[in-house]
C-alpha cells in the first residue's frame, strides 16, 4: 500500500471548546521490590518482584509483555516465583508453561566468549488495558562470581512507580558503602539474626522525560548506588588483573612492526596502533557485570578478534607499551556521580587509554573507536581512574573548555555574480580534528560549509596545526554564480562544521521539563567583508541583534556599508547543561543563531 | 504546532515579501525518505531502493495583503515517469496564493530506468522549499 503524507495548512483557527483530558502513562508501577543479599558465605541472592497495571495497548504490545532477565547459568540459579495476569474482571492467568524462553542476549551476538550467558524471557499472557501483571523472581549467585557486593540503581523507571523498595543486606561485620544522588532519602537500618539490613522506600517516582539532549549518563535522575568496596579498593581490582600483565605474541609484535615502518614518526605511529584495535578488533558490548567486570588477557582477546571496552583498552596499552610507548587504561565516571567511599564498578562508563609519548602531549584516545581530537576535550565533568596498580591515580577533569571558532573573510562578488576571496579558519581544542588534519592536511577543506564548499576551495595554507589549536587559510573561488531569481540573488554566509553545525540542534521545543544538555560548549565568531558591485543591495540587513543570559551571548549584524557587507556573527555558549529555569533563554538565543534570514544575504540588482 | 508571526514567516521590506510556504519548505523531511537523495548522479547502473512507496500531497492556501504583485514563483513542471509523477502548481486567485504539489513515488525497489523520472521529481520538490516566493509591495503612489 502506498504511503499517504498529507500536509494542509487551514486557513480557519478553531477555538478549542473541549480541553482533552491528560493523557494517562502507558502503565502506572504499583510496586517494585528489589532485595540485595550478601550472605555469610560470599554467595548472592537478589530478589525482584514488580506489579504493574497496563494503561494502553502501546504499554502491552512494545513495552511491558515481556520481560527479559539476563544470567549466567555457569554461576547463578535463575528461579520463576511468580508471574501472573490478573485481568480487568479479576480473572488470574498464570503465564503458561511456553511463557519462559531462553536465549541469547543480543549483545552476546558474535562474541563466542558469552555465548554461554542466558536471557529468560517471560511472556506475560493475558494482556488487556487495565490488566495488572505481577512477576516474583530470584536469581542466586555462587560465591566468587563477582569481586564483591554492589549495584547502581536508577530509581526511575519508564513508568511512573507509586512504590518502589530496595532493600540491602549484609552480614552485620561487613561495611557497605551507599549514597541516594539527586533524592533526600535514608534508609531505615534493621539488625536481626547476625545480618543489617538498608531498606530504602522511594514513594511517588515519576516516570523518565522522553526529552531529547538530556545528560547523557542520566547522571540528572535519581539513583542509590552500593558497595561493599570504596572506590580505592574497585580501581585496584581492576588494575589487579592477570590481563594488565601486557604480554604480547609474535602476531601482535609483527603487526607492530608493519606499522613502525609505515609510520612517519611517533604520533602518526600512536595513531595506526589505535586504528589498529578500534577498526580491526570487533567490540562486544556485553555490559561489565555480566563479564564479572574481568578482562581476558590480551593474547586470547587479539586472538578471538574481539573484547569487551575493557579488555579492547588493555590490548591497546599493551600494543602501545611493547612499541615503547608509555600508556595506561582509564577507567571514567561522571565526577557528579563518583563518591570515593563507594566503589560500584557499575558506574564506570567508558574505559579509554591514557598515552604518554616522552617527546608529546599527553594524549586520552578510545580503545572502541577513532576519535579526531584528544578525548580530554571531551572529558569535562569525568572523573579518569589510572588503573595502575603502583599508582592509583585519579583525576577529576575541572577544566571548561572554550572550543572557540572564529571564521574572518575578505569576498569580492564580481558582476558576474560570483564570489571569490579569502577566509581564514582558526579553531581551537574539541572544535579543532587535530588527528584527522595532521593525517590528512586536505580534511580542512572538508571543515567549510554554508555557502561553500570543499569544490569552491582553490588552495589552502595550514598556518598551525596543534592539539590545542589549528589555523588555516583558504582562497576559494566559487564556480556557479550566485542563484538568480528575477535579479534577486541568494548566498548562504560560510560556516565552520566543526561547531554549532555539529551539535545538529535545528528545532528546540518551546517546552522542557529536565535540563537540556548541550554537545558541547563553544564559542563561535564570523567576520566577513564582502565587496560588491556598484548596483547591488542588500535586501536583509540585521542591525546588532543581541542577547546576552547567564550562560552566554549571541550577537548578529548585516549590514550594507556603501559597496560592502560586513556581517558579523558571535555565539558563545560556556555551559554543558542549561537547567529548565534558564531553558527559553537558551532557546531565544538558539533559534536567532539557526534563524536562516540571518544565515543567508539576499542581494538585488 | 505554535502559530508562526509575519516576520518570522517572511522577510519583509518596504518593497518586498520574500518566503517560503511552510507547506513545501520541506517540513516533516524525516517522514520523506525520498529527498535524502542526493540527485547529481545522471544515470544509476543498478537497482536502487527507498523505504516504501509514497504519495505525498501539500497544500496551502496563503492570504496576501493588499498591493502585492508577483515578482518570482518558481517555475515547475509536470511530469509522470516510471518511477515517481509529480504535479504542482503556484497560482494567486482573489489575492491568495495557492501552492500545491501531487508526487507518487511508485516502487519500493526500483530499476535504473526509474531513476530519471525519480530524480526529477524529488528535484522538483526541492525547488519548491530552495526558491521563495518573492512578491514585490506596490506603492500607493
Amino acid at each position: 500500500m502506498m504511503k499517504n503524507i498529507l500536509v494542509v495548512v487551514l486557513a480557519s483557527v478553531f477555538s478549542l471548546g473541549v480541553i482533552a483530558q491528560q493523557p494517562r502513562s502507558d502503565a502506572t508501577y504499583e510496586q517494585i521490590i528489589k532485595e540485595y543479599t550478601l550472605n555469610e558465605d560470599g554467595s548472592m541472592d537478589f530478589h525482584y518482584y514488580k506489579k504493574i497495571e497496563l494503561n494502553t495497548h502501546y504499554s502491552f504490545n512494545r513495552l511491558y509483555g515481556e520481560t527479559f532477565i539476563v544470567y549466567d547459568p555457569n554461576y547463578q540459579e535463575l528461579k520463576i516465583n511468580k508471574a501472573i495476569v490478573t485481568q480487568k474482571d479479576g480473572k488470574v492467568v498464570p503465564s503458561p508453561e511456553n511463557a519462559f524462553n531462553e536465549v541469547l542476549p543480543r549483545f552476546a551476538a558474535n562474541a563466542p566468549y558469552f555465548n554461554h550467558l542466558r536471557e529468560m524471557v517471560v511472556t506475560h499472557a493475558g494482556l488487556e488495558l487495565e490488566a495488572v501483571i505481577e512477576l516474583d523472581y530470584t536469581i542466586h549467585t555462587k560465591n566468587g562470581f563477582y569481586p564483591e557486593f554492589m549495584a547502581d540503581n536508577l530509581i526511575t523507571e519508564s513508568s511512573p512507580i507509586m512504590e518502589k523498595i530496595i532493600s540491602i543486606k549484609v552480614p552485620a561485620n561487613k561495611n557497605l558503602h551507599y549514597r541516594v544522588f539527586n533524592l533526600r532519602t535514608g534508609p531505615e537500618i534493621l539488625e536481626s539474626e547476625g545480618f543489617k539490613e538498608y531498606k530504602f522506600t522511594f514513594k511517588g517516582i515519576k516516570e523518565m522525560s522522553h526529552e531529547y539532549y538530556q545528560p547523557h549518563n542520566q547522571n540528572h535522575l535519581p539513583r542509590l548506588v552500593f558497595s561493599t568496596y570504596n572506590l580505592s579498593e574497585a580501581q585496584q581490582f581492576l588494575s589487579n588483573q592477570e590481563a594488565l600483565n601486557y604480554k604480547v605474541d609474535k602476531d601482535m609484535q609483527d603487526a607492530l612492526s608493519e606499522i613502525k615502518e609505515d609510520s612517519v614518526d611517533m604520533r602518526s605511529r600512536i595513531l595506526k596502533i589505535q586504528k589498529l584495535v578500534t577498526d580491526e578488533i570487533n567490540t562486544y558490548k556485553v555490559p561489565p557485570v555480566y563479564s564479572r567486570y574481568l578482562a581476558r588477557h590480551p593474547i586470547d582477546v587479539w586472538k578471538s578478534n574481539g573484547g569487551t571496552p575493557f579488555e579492547k583498552s588493555i590490548l591497546l596499552v599493551t600494543l602501545f607499551r611493547e612499541a615503547g610507548i608509555h600508556a595506561e587504561p582509564l577507567a571514567i565516571i561522571p565526577t557528579n556521580l563518583c563518591d570515593e567511599n563507594i566503589g560500584c564498578l557499575d558506574q564506570i562508563s567508558k574505559y579509554y587509554v591514557q598515552v604518554n609519548p616522552y617527546d608529546d602531549k599527553q594524549m586520552i584516545l578510545s580503545p572502541t573507536e577513532t576519535t579526531e581530537q584528544n578525548l580530554i576535550y571531551s572529558l569535562t565533568g569525568h572523573t579518569m581512574l589510572e588503573l595502575n596498580p603502583s599508582k592509583l591515580n585519579v583525576f577529576a577533569n575541572t577544566e571548561n573548555y572554550e572550543n572557540q571558532v572564529s571564521m574572518t573573510g575578505e569576498m569580492i562578488l564580481d558582476s558576474n555574480m560570483k564570489f571569490t576571496g579569502n577566509v581564514e579558519l582558526t579553531i581551537f581544542e574539541k572544535a579543532n580534528p587535530h588527528y584527522k588534519i595532521i593525517e590528512d592536511s586536505s580534511h580542512v577543506k572538508k571543515l567549510i560549509g554554508g555557502g561553500l564548499s570543499k569544490e569552491d576551495i582553490k588552495s589552502f595554507e595550514l598556518i598551525n596545526c596543534a592539539q590545542v589549536r589549528s589555523s588555516i587559510k583558504y582562497n576559494f573561488e566559487k564556480k556557479d554564480s550566485l542563484r538568480n531569481q528575477s535579479n534577486y540573488f541568494f548566498f548562504d554566509l560560510p560556516n565552520c562544521k566543526n561547531g554549532t553545525e555539529n551539535w545538529h540542534i535545528n528545532y528546540l521545543n518551546p517546552n522542557r521539563d529536565t535540563e537540556f544538555e548541550i554537545p558541547f560548549p563553544v564559542s563561535e565568531h564570523y567576520d566577513f567583508t564582502i565587496m560588491l558591485p556598484e548596483d547591488i543591495k542588500l535586501v536583509n540587513p540585521a542591525e546588532n541583534i543581541e542577547v546576552i543570559s547567564d550562560f552566554g551571548e549571541v550577537i548578529i549584524s548585516i549590514v550594507q556599508e556603501e559597496n560592502a557587507i560586513v556581517v558579523k556573527r558571535m555565539l558563545r555558549v560556556s555551559t554543558n547543561t542549561v537547567p529548565v529555569s534558564s531553558f527559553a533563554d537558551f532557546k531565544e538565543m538558539l533559534d536567532i543563531w539557526n534563524d536562516k534570514k540571518y544565515r543567508e544575504l539576499i542581494l538585488k540588482k | 504546532m505554535a502559530p508562526r508571526s509575519d516576520q518570522e514567516y517572511a522577510i519583509i521590506t518596504k518593497e518586498e515579501i520574500i518566503f517560503t510556504p511552510l507547506v513545501v519548505s520541506n517540513i516533516f523531511k524525516r517522514a520523506m525518505s525520498h529527498l535524502y537523495f542526493k540527485t547529481d548522479l545522471e544515470e544509476r547502473k543498478y537497482n536502487f531502493r527507498d523505504r516504501c512507496t509514497m504519495h505525498v500531497q501539500l497544500y496551502e492556501t496563503i492570504a496576501l495583503p493588499d498591493s502585492v504583485s508577483v515578482e518570482y514563483i518558481p517555475a515547475i513542471t509536470d511530469m509522470s515517469g516510471t518511477g515517481a509523477s509529480f504535479k504542482g502548481y503556484f497560482t494567486i486567485e482573489d489575492n491568495k496564493l495557492k501552492v500545491g504539489a501531487n508526487l507518487k513515488f511508485k516502487k519500493r525497489i526500483y530499476k535504473p530506468d526509474d531513476w530519471g523520472s525519480f530524480r526529477e521529481a524529488v528535484a522538483s520538490q526541492n525547488r519548491m522549499a530552495n526558491e521563495p516566493v518573492i512578491l514585490r509591495i506596490e506603492s500607493e503612489n
